[in-house]
């Protein structure tokens, strides 16, 4: 993409403000299912949007075809103009001032995915999947690896100008498990944005991944009620971007005056020892962008520092709009999306205590591992875990099975007891938001121990 | 370019066959009533399939300018590709001719799609005006082609034009949000009457209900709005491509009694200006109504042509890049479905809660799908649901979680209503009752 053409584009516009995104995106997907190969596809997808503001009134264009990028800005700028003059004033649009940038990021890649041959991919994939078959219980797996390179092209009138490579790699286990009663499945592999390297050593995972699911057919499902549970590194990240993360994304908070007060700054919401963070700058996370898709610089965001509220997550709008700083977290899921405020890295940081301090000081418990789904509806939570045990008198007891977690986030994050000095990283997941599912979203958090959970089964 | 595409292709190829889609979205977002957003999304891309020494070889792509490469490509996946198990589908007339596409959505202009917006947003505003309402009205249509080297080519238009009702309430002691939506094939969307079902939602959260310590035997009432969390392990147990994988919990069962003799499940894409409206699928082959379950007996499964070829069966039209109405030319076909509908009983919609003596009535559900659901094993919280006694509707539960197994609650359903909701959606049903279901509050 031409770097003159963007900016003579945007030159013509007439509107307020006017920005570009283009993304030109080359991936390769390749999948085996049971014993067959599934799928061997080389995809490209190129396009753009275009969003202009005029008098405080936002229109966005979204489109492949590159020739006619100047009627896309008249036409939305059109469109734009339409509804202006019939938004009130409390609903019209200001942007956050911020310093323009021009930058060139380049991806720093541990073994470039677009340098291994379509062949050793494949030979990868078939390797992991040959394992996971390995059991007489194994029915089914599913082997999909994806890579992506990305480029983004971003250009606005403030005279902000990024080019950013965003790489992709991951490469997901299921092995399904099946015997005369059941049928469970488990679920394994990584994603990454650092390089092909650290998807070639994954046969211990691959073999895990096919244990469990073995294992899980002989699993017990829990009994409903309240439990003391304890989150491994996996499930306190999904909790605390489910349950506590969408609060602090201010376009929820924006509109919504007692949402403003729930989360009014400095309140204490949570136990003392809880630190909260969002970081977009984190080096070598999914998650992690030099700028956001306003380009605006990412940075480290404390959200909970000493159980109290300490930040929230903007783009230029909301910043504005509650008068507070940028935080660069304005993230759009591919080009056919205007950037809305998103997590990035988000984690519960370090405690003092040990998993073995958490473990002994449980009676009765559920020791909850690994995610699998799960959303939110305001201060209502809900994400179920992979497998579980039952801890008895502190110690880890029988296997649970589909073990979903349910709650009340502001009574959760009092009820939460210790947390461990174990910070883990969870990189698969990706998370949905207006329509715009699957941003890759990293958490992390040590393990937890939360009193007064309820369980369903 | 799509003459260029072709040209380049079948100079390389014997067996080739190309998809296009050109996809227009307008969607318009509103806040409080006024008009906040109006965008445009074109989405305009190809994807080819070719097969060459019983191997299949796939390509897509949004960029028409990559006809250089698309032969490179091809020869290189199909060096390492996937058995082909079929032969591209030949030309043959279509029996069908339903209603996919209505001039009317197209000609919707943004002016009167923003007076109907604003006209949604005044009704409930004058309903209760402390609800923070969100509002989105979308406009979707599309052309898709399918050519291919047997000589097919087929072209179909389709419309589609939907509304999401988002609010939230601010109460003292939470916040409450609820959803609604409604989506149509003809512009006769009736908005209103998905805003009046949002707000008789508010007004019966008005009063909150405790269930009490014995929930257990709680009959449950299954909303439409809600039921699609017991009919997911249905929709994988009934793909065929999980049928050949032995991961459907119905493989080998065609022709039992698996459920109850009220229950008839019926899968048609075949329906008259529905989201989910089409005359063929993404294969060429014509599309047609299907009894997956007759009065409880399993009857047959959905494949697609590959599948169906694996099966020693027949594709059933059901070979589509995700679902029919997804059209996304980064997916191969694989076998896809929408447009499910359950047979309607004998009691009205309204007598089943009326005759009600203990239970609730459920109307959404967060957590849908993270259970086990190839198991049929789900276990969600109820997200708005209202507590049920002698046939009146208390009030609002809260804190209360059910779990159960889809395929045991259809071996014993209590009853079915008697009309069906969301008839040009993807699952149509009436409302349901279960008594197997454990309630935990």
């Amino acid at each position: 993409m031409d770097k003159e053409f963007l900016k003579n584009a945007i030159k013509k516009s007439k509107a307020d403000f006017t920005e570009i995104r283009i993304e030109d995106k080359a991936y390769t997907v390749i999948s085996y299912k049971g014993k067959n190969l599934e799928h061997i596809q080389s995809l490209h997808d190129r396009g753009g949007i275009v969003r202009t503001l005029v008098n405080g009134a936002w229109a966005a264009t979204s489109f492949n075809d590159f020739e006619n990028i100047e009627h896309a800005i008249a036409r939305t700028t059109k469109n734009a103009e339409a509804i202006a003059h019939m938004l009130p004033y409390d609903k019209k649009v200001n942007l956050r001032p911020v310093l323009s940038v021009v930058d060139i990021v380049k991806a720093q890649l541990d073994k470039d995915f677009r340098d291994v041959s379509l062949k050793n991919k494949k030979e990868l994939c078939e390797k992991y999947n040959d394992i996971l078959l390995r059991h007489t219980h194994i029915v089914s797996t599913n082997t999909h690896y994806r890579d992506e390179f990305t480029k983004v092209f971003y250009c606005n009138s403030d005279g902000t100008y990024i080019e950013e490579e965003r790489p992709d790699i991951r490469i997901r286990f299921v092995a399904t498990a099946k015997n005369s009663k059941n049928i469970e499945r488990a679920i394994g592999g990584i994603a990454t944005s650092r390089g092909f390297h650290a998807l070639e050593t994954l046969d211990i995972e691959a073999e895990e991944t096919r244990e469990r699911a073995v294992k899980l057919l002989s699993a017990e499902l829990p009994q409903g009620g309240e439990y003391t549970v304890i989150l491994d590194p996996i499930l306190a990240g999904t909790f605390i971007h489910e349950a506590f993360g969408h609060f602090s994304e201010a376009d929820h908070i924006a509109e919504n005056k007692k949402l403003k007060d729930v989360m009014q700054l400095g309140k204490r919401i949570a136990v003392p020892i809880l630190n909260v963070i969002d970081d977009g700058s984190k080096e070598g996370l999914r998650g992690t962008h030099a700028y956001d898709d306003e380009g605006v610089k990412t940075k480290k965001n404390y959200l909970i520092r000493d159980g109290k509220l300490v930040g929230r997550l903007h783009s230029r709008q909301t910043a504005a709009r509650m008068n507070e700083e940028v935080t660069g977290n304005a993230r759009a899921l591919n080009y056919h999306f205007e950037p809305i405020v998103r997590m990035t890295n988000t984690y519960i940081d370090r405690g003092n205590a040990s998993f073995e301090d958490l473990l002994r000081s449980t009676k009765r418990g559920i020791y909850a591992k690994s995610f699998f789904g799960g959303n939110t509806a305001f201060e209502l939570f809900t994400f179920s875990s992979e497998y579980a045990f039952m801890i008895e008198d502190g110690k880890i007891t029988t296997p649970l099975r589909d073990v979903v977690l349910s709650g009340n986030l502001f009574k959760t994050l009092q009820n939460i007891e210790l947390i461990a000095n174990d910070l883990g990283w969870e990189e698969n997941g990706g998370c949905g938001k207006n329509g715009q599912m699957g941003l890759p979203t990293p958490t992390g958090s040590p393990h937890i121990k939360i009193n007064n959970v309820m369980v369903g089964g | 370019m799509l003459n260029k595409i072709i040209d380049t292709i079948s100079k390389s190829f014997t067996q080739w066959e190309i998809f296009v889609v050109k996809k227009d979205r307008r969607p318009l977002q509103f806040q409080s009533g006024a008009c906040t957003m109006i965008k445009e999304s074109e989405t305009h891309g190809f994807a080819i399939r070719v097969i060459e020494n019983g191997k299949i070889g796939f390509f897509a792509s949004t960029s028409w300018k990559d006809t250089d490469e698309i032969v490179s490509r091809l020869k290189n996946n199909i060096l390492f590709g996937k058995d082909a198990h079929f032969e591209f589908v030949k030309n043959s007339p279509l029996n069908n001719k339903i209603e996919t596409y209505d001039l009317d959505i197209d000609n919707l202009s943004n002016e009167k799609i923003i007076l109907q917006g604003q006209e949604v947003a005044h009704k409930i505003a004058e309903y209760n005006p402390d609800i923070d309402i969100n509002v989105a009205l979308e406009v979707e249509k599309s052309e898709i082609s399918i050519i291919n080297s047997s000589g097919l080519n087929l072209s179909e238009k389709k419309s589609i034009y939907s509304c999401v009702i988002e609010g939230t309430l601010s109460c003292e002691d939470e916040i409450l949000n609820i959803y609604k939506s409604g989506a149509s094939g003809s512009a006769d969307l009736k908005i209103m009457d998905i805003a009046k079902e949002f707000m008789f939602l508010f007004e019966y959260s008005k009063k909150k209900a405790r269930l009490g310590r014995d929930t257990s035997q709680l009959p449950v009432i299954f909303h439409p709005d809600a039921i699609d969390v017991l009919f997911l392990p249905l929709f994988h147990a009934f793909n065929g491509h999980n049928v050949y994988h032995r991961t459907s919990h119905l493989a080998g069962k065609e022709g039992m009694q698996e459920f109850s003799r009220s229950f008839t499940l019926i899968e048609n894409p075949t329906i008259n200006c529905a989201t989910f409206s089409r005359n063929f699928d993404d294969e060429g082959n014509p599309c047609r109504e299907k009894h997956l379950v007759n009065n409880g007996v399993i009857n047959e499964f959905l494949y697609d042509l590959s599948t169906a070829r694996k099966m020693n069966a027949n594709t059933t039209g059901n070979g589509f890049r995700s679902n029919p109405a997804s059209q996304n030319i980064f997916m191969e076909p694989t076998t896809g479905a929408m447009g499910f509908a359950v047979k309607e009983g004998t009691i009205s919609n309204e007598d089943i809660v009326k005759n009600t003596k203990r239970g609730i009535i459920i109307h959404s559900l967060l957590g849908v799908g993270q259970g086990n659901v190839i198991n049929g094993d789900f276990s969600n919280n109820v997200h708005v649901g209202f507590y049920i006694e002698n046939g009146e509707i208390i009030g609002r539960v809260k804190d209360v979680m059910i779990a159960g197994n889809s395929f045991s609650c259809f071996k014993n359903i209590d009853c079915i209503g008697n009309t069906r909701l969301h008839e040009k959606e993807s699952l149509s049903t009436p409302y349901m009752q279960f008594s197997n279901i454990n309630v935990v509050s």
